[in-house]
């Protein structure tokens, strides 16, 4: 009877005197940073480690008491992993410093008209920002920013790359070569009232194209009107007025293609608002196929040009500071 | 074995099974389609099935009417042959005896064989002043005076009286030989006779004027015009005096009156991105919103003529652009002809029966016209590409714009697509035929 008490008492101490040694003992956290200096996109590997710890954060978020986790800091950045137990804590701390990365270069290329009759010419003008170096194909190599006239044999698209320490950048300009001394002109995008913002309204916001009989903005299109609204966006341009312009190829009916022109141009319009242009600086208008290719009377003389013909045209109206 | 032969059954039952029901499908068309022919079928009178009429020739009672008299023969007999509602025996088949007025008129060379004509049509043209024609229709078979009249005008004018006279007369039905049709010639409207003759400019106020459509009635033409940049409605009184029109800063289009004189249109100017339909008064005033579906396209819209209460219009909301109706409240919108591919510019007949509209897929368009009761169609149009009806006063013949000739022009036919001729020659499209 003795023996059995004392022997519960002798477990019941040694439980206690296990459990108070743990209780008592103070965690640990070790952190590890797999680089101190990255540039600004690359990225960090942190990993850590505790013991006796009851929960670990990191830079404030609960993780696992052991982990690693992976980081794309902007700025430079302390990572610090805190354990606690109670009342008791543990930390440890690494800096990473992040160098800025060299700005994205950026650029834009555009033709004064989009088709020419074969023999013609037009001007290729293009742009760019930080790029130490613009090629374009058929042309080669090429200043930074410029403009060449060509007169291509053949339907062309000319693409430029920029490049610089930032990255590379491209865009490109198709220019429609026609035989047909008929082929309806392209008419002149530029307003004479201001032409250097108008021309570089027509640089930074170009056509977009449809597929037949729909009005939903295709992925391309889309690239394009972001590039269109962050310049539209900029000071200098927000006051800036533009009209866009729905069009339709000959293949369906007139009367309809009033219709689906302006669903062109209002959805273009609605992606432009959700980026921050304001309805109030778009008008829009459509003309369904009356500038389709083909004469008007349905004549299927001209050669059609049907995935050209389906688009939104962006033409400067008024407003909007030009560079000195 | 047993086993294998009854799952041989099986399969061969099952794949005869869509056959039995595809076949009792195309019979149940087949079935429909000769209805609505056999209901076409008797408004447009063939020979052999209505009354036989001889139309002898005019005779020139003054000297230096031949021309007139000549032109007046040639549109009297394409106005009759045209208007289809009886068997023209053919002139070769006429008695050698000349018929200028009643006295010479001898009853039984008419109902004999070969004419075996139910009724003839006859008379003369003189100078008096100026040209006038005595006009005369006779029942050779119970040698009855039906028609003695005199009209007075250029040939044209008078032969198209006269066919309109025998026509109403045979039928209880006014005919077309007079009525108007405007249509857009290149950046112009025109008006020109109901068969093509004395083409004449009509509006060309914009850089681009379109879909032009006359009242019910006749009075009223609106049109589309993109004078403003932006395209809007304008219309105009028959005679070409500016009545009103819409002034939006969005696009505006497709007009189409109403019997009472209220206007309906399709614009962009309720702000949801979509095109919608619209009432409003002549002048563009008190513009009211009959259709909603955001991002949608409901456009085309054509005022059921005979009833007003109706209207017709194109819409996007299911996918393709079908035929829809609706109140002219708005309410109750429906489909009225969905059967898939593209279909624009519906066209009611001006009895109310018959919608016609163009209907078919990219590049390749045709005439189709549906029975408005039943649903059924027949299709009017097979050469070239088809577009854009427009009835006749009468609701028995068919205008629209044809390329089979290499370019847009504007053709007309009987409603069952027969007698098809061609109106213009230098350019035509939209056509809209009025009384």
């Amino acid at each position: 009877m003795t023996r059995t008490l004392s022997r519960s008492i002798a477990i019941i101490f040694a439980v206690a005197i296990l459990i108070g040694a743990v209780g008592c003992a103070k965690p640990k956290v070790q952190l590890q940073v797999s680089r101190d200096r990255i540039q600004q996109g690359e990225e960090v590997r942190v990993n850590w480690n505790s013991k006796d710890a009851k929960q670990v954060t990191l830079n404030g978020k609960t993780v696992d008491k052991t982990g690693v986790q992976v980081f794309t800091p902007d700025n430079t950045t302390t990572y610090t992993a805190v354990a606690t137990r109670g009342k008791k804590e543990a930390r440890d701390s690494k800096v990473v410093a992040v160098t800025p990365r060299p700005a994205s270069p950026n650029i834009r290329i555009s033709a004064d008209q989009d088709a020419i009759v074969r023999g013609q010419s037009t001007t290729l003008r293009w742009s760019s920002n930080n790029a130490d170096r613009v090629t374009i194909s058929e042309l080669g190599t090429v200043s930074t920013s410029g403009s060449r006239v060509v007169s291509p044999s053949q339907s062309t698209t000319y693409n430029a790359t920029a490049t610089g320490p930032g990255g590379t950048d491209s865009a490109s300009a198709r220019v429609t070569v026609t035989e047909e001394t008929t082929a309806e002109p392209t008419r002149p995008r530029t307003n004479p009232a201001n032409p250097t913002i108008a021309a570089l309204f027509n640089q930074w916001v170009q056509a977009v194209y449809f597929d037949y009989d729909k009005s939903d903005l295709l992925p391309q299109s889309q690239e394009k009107l972001r590039r269109a609204a962050q310049w539209l966006t900029e000071a200098p341009n927000r006051s800036i007025v533009f009209r866009i312009e729905g069009n339709c190829d000959p293949r369906g009916t007139e009367e309809y293609n009033i219709g689906l022109g302006e669903r062109r141009a209002q959805a273009a319009k609605e992606f432009l608002g959700s980026l921050g242009v304001e309805a109030s600086r778009i008008q829009t208008v459509s003309y369904g196929k009356e500038r389709a290719s083909g004469t008007s009377e349905g004549s299927p003389e001209a050669r059609p040009s049907w995935s050209h013909d389906r688009r939104d045209d962006f033409i400067y109206v008024s407003g909007g500071t030009a560079p000195r | 074995m047993k086993i294998s032969s009854s799952i041989l059954f099986a399969t061969i039952l099952a794949m005869m099974l869509p056959g039995v029901s595809i076949v009792t499908a195309r019979q149940e068309t087949q079935q429909s389609q000769d209805d609505i022919h056999k209901q076409i079928g008797t408004i447009i009178v063939t020979p052999g099935n209505g009354p036989n009429l001889a139309v002898a020739d005019f005779i020139a009672r003054s000297a230096g009417l031949e021309a007139a008299t000549s032109t007046f023969n040639q549109v009297l007999w394409a106005d009759l042959d045209f208007a289809a509602v009886s068997g023209l025996v053919g002139k070769s088949l006429y008695p050698k005896t000349l018929v200028p007025d009643p006295a010479s008129l001898k009853f039984d060379e008419w109902s004999a064989d070969p004419v075996k004509a139910d009724y003839v049509a006859f008379g003369n043209l003189q100078n008096n002043g100026g040209t006038s024609a005595d006009t005369y229709l006779f029942d050779v078979k119970t040698k009855q005076q039906l028609i003695a009249s005199r009209h007075t005008g250029d040939a044209r004018t008078i032969a198209h009286e006269f066919a309109d006279e025998i026509v109403k007369l045979l039928t209880g039905r006014d005919g077309i030989a007079t009525s108007k049709i405007a249509y857009v010639a290149g950046d112009s409207i025109k008006v020109m006779d109901y068969d093509g003759f004395n083409q004449r400019g009509f509006a060309s106020d914009g850089p681009i004027v379109r879909f032009p459509q006359f009242s019910p009635d006749g009075r009223y033409l609106a049109y589309v015009s993109f004078k403003t940049g932006v395209p809007n409605i304008v219309v105009r009184s028959g005679e070409g005096g500016l009545i009103g029109g819409t002034s939006f800063n969005s696009t505006t289009t497709s007009p189409t009156i109403s019997p009472s004189g209220q206007l309906a249109f399709s614009s962009a100017i309720g702000g949801d991105g979509s095109m919608e339909i619209y009432v409003s008064n002549l002048d563009g005033s008190n513009a009211r919103r009959l259709t909603r579906t955001p991002k949608g396209i409901n456009i085309s819209p054509r005022w059921n003529p005979k009833t007003g209460r109706e209207i017709a219009f194109i819409s996007n909301r299911a996918g393709t652009p079908q035929v829809y109706v609706m109140d002219s409240s708005g309410a109750n919108q429906r489909p009225l002809i969905a059967r898939g591919g593209q279909a624009d510019s519906p066209s009611w007949s001006p009895d109310g029966r018959y919608v016609a509209f163009t209907w078919g897929g990219a590049g390749s368009f045709q005439i189709f016209v549906a029975d408005v009761a039943s649903g059924q169609l027949i299709q009017l149009t097979s050469q070239g590409r088809n577009e854009s009806p427009t009835w006749a006063p009468d609701s028995r013949h068919i205008a629209f714009q044809s390329n089979r000739s290499g370019r847009w022009e504007v053709w007309q036919s009987h409603i069952d697509g027969s007698g098809a001729r061609q109106l213009t020659r230098s350019g035509g499209r939209s056509p809209t035929w009025a009384k």
